[in-house]
């Protein structure tokens, strides 16, 4: 484990340069995000990492598109991000399912607003159902679904999308311990196979080091990168149980003190 | 044989779930064999006789009378949720505009509609749309305010996520308001269809030869009043009838509200 300092890369897959969020609370201007520099490499899994309130999930926002920074400038892919693209996708903390919509109208809604066609959609939501191991909850809806299957759900509306970059806010934060490391498990395997890039924003120690190879430390006022970490036994679910796991672990808390 | 019986008990169960039924109606009719029995006058027939002339009247030409009234009544509901709930969506997502139209409604609201019924008859006369435009008016608020607060009231996480997936606004109108805002919907249509039966009857006392309420006050005019009390009959059946329908429709499309855990 190492500590570098932000190298601005072009050949990165998501280049942040100098920004500035500010929102407008009242007759008051919050400064959510200040000044963040930051790079992820094609199909590495980031994580973000920092107290409640430092901007984390603001910074996620701009990621996605959907939040348009007041200064500095986001690239993705090499292109300048102007507004939401087709190949990133935002997993909410409390996994944004209709409660309306059963668990299949959920998977398919993105891919019957983006025009695919019903046959095609259907084929596609069926086989990442079973891929997640939720076929047999396609007829349910998300009050019936446990915090786990839920979160479960929001991933396959995610992957059905077929993302590059994959956006998630303290996705396992609601979930019980074993939920939690039986869906790190989950999002590892499918990060593999997939060879997507995933940027999961977390205040779970353990859970940054063992999931982020790249590690993003974000401070409270002003909301700004204070360290980048590099972490590449990450990844794997036996790193757990080693002792660098604990030795990262106890680094990391080191440095959000 | 297996499916014989099951076939059996479901209607059986259908049966008993009908029992609630059974029983309001014949509390119904015994209140009212009591109320008649202790009045003991021709303007309140016991509800056998009624029951015997609202079978004979409904040959002769009450089902016609009765039909009138239901196409009034769905023809106005129909419009009043058509322009209710797009403008209930639209004040409800949009915070500037509604904080110029909620004075406007709600300086509108509270004025007795019905006293613009002379006016309608001269503008729209005396047929079915002086009346239809009436009840529309009168209901139409209820839809417009209801759908506008449960709009409101929609959690911004899902509009956040549902935008994420590359929904336009159509698709949020849709997916997430129109279908997020509809249990509250059918909820302002029931109301909305009690008050659009109470209307009717107004509107149909005066400048019409069709509709039930016409029926039953020419028939007090005629003093002829199990013939009015099998028009009452009509209109309470109407009404029912219209009631079980917004039911059975939001069993169809609001199951996610009636989850059995």
């Amino acid at each position: 484990m190492d500590f570098t300092k932000n190298k601005n890369n072009n050949s990165s897959f998501v280049h942040v340069k100098s920004l500035n969020v500010v929102y407008q609370q009242k007759d008051e201007q919050v400064e959510a995000v200040m000044d963040v520099n930051l790079d992820i490499n094609p199909g590495e899994f980031s994580v973000i990492i920092g107290p409640s309130g430092c901007g984390k999930s603001t910074l996620l926002y701009v990621l996605s598109g959907l939040l348009k920074p007041q200064e500095g400038e986001v690239y993705i892919d090499g292109q300048l991000l102007l507004s939401r693209r087709n190949d990133t996708t935002l997993i909410l903390q409390d996994y944004g399912l209709l409660p309306w919509k059963t668990v299949e109208q959920n998977v398919v809604l993105g891919l019957l607003i983006r025009g695919v066609s019903k046959n095609d959609a259907r084929q596609r939501v069926n086989s990442i159902l079973t891929d997640l191991a939720i076929d047999n909850l396609a007829k349910r809806f998300p009050a019936q679904l446990s915090g786990g299957q839920r979160q479960r759900v929001a991933i396959a509306r995610s992957l059905a999308l077929q993302p590059r970059l994959l956006l998630m806010d303290e996705p396992f934060s609601s979930l019980d311990a074993l939920t939690r490391e039986s869906l790190q498990g989950l999002l590892l395997s499918i990060w593999e196979k997939a060879k997507i890039s995933i940027v999961l924003v977390t205040h779970n120690i353990e859970e940054a080091v063992l999931m982020g190879q790249k590690i993003f430390v974000m401070s409270k006022n002003p909301g700004t990168i204070i360290n980048v970490v590099d972490n590449p036994l990450a990844g794997d679910i036996s790193y757990r149980g080693k002792k660098e796991f604990y030795d990262g672990c106890a680094f990391l808390r080191s440095l959000l003190q | 044989m297996r499916n014989l019986q099951k076939l059996l008990q479901k209607s059986i169960n259908k049966i008993f779930a009908w029992q609630p039924y059974y029983i309001a109606v014949a509390v119904l009719l015994i209140l009212w064999w009591l109320v008649s029995g202790l009045v003991d006058k021709p303007v309140l027939p016991p509800p056998g006789a009624a029951l015997l002339e609202f079978v004979a009247q409904i040959q002769m030409g009450l089902a016609t009378h009765a039909w009138v009234s239901f196409y009034r009544i769905g023809v106005s509901l129909l419009f009043a949720l058509l322009v209710g709930i797009p403008l209930g969506i639209l004040f409800g997502t949009h915070k500037k505009l509604d904080s110029y139209i909620a004075p406007m409604i709600y300086l509108t609201y509270p004025i007795p509609k019905i006293v613009f019924l002379p006016v309608l008859l001269i503008l729209l006369g005396y047929g079915d749309s002086s009346k239809i435009f009436l009840i529309s008016l009168i209901v139409f608020y209820q839809i417009l305010v209801t759908t506008r607060d449960a709009a409101r009231g929609i959690d911004p996480g899902l509009i956040m996520s549902v935008k994420s997936l590359g929904a336009g606004n159509w698709h949020l109108y849709f997916h997430v308001y129109f279908l997020g805002c509809l249990p509250e919907i059918l909820t302002a249509l029931r109301v909305a269809l009690g008050t659009s039966i109470a209307v009717l009857f107004i509107a149909e006392a005066y400048a019409t030869q069709e509709g039930l309420g016409y029926y039953i006050m020419d028939s007090m005019g005629r003093f002829n009043y199990s013939r009015m009390f099998a028009g009452i009959i009509g209109m309470g059946m109407l009404g029912f009838f219209m009631y079980i329908m917004i039911d059975l429709f939001e069993k169809m499309f609001c199951r996610w509200k009636h989850l059995e855990k």
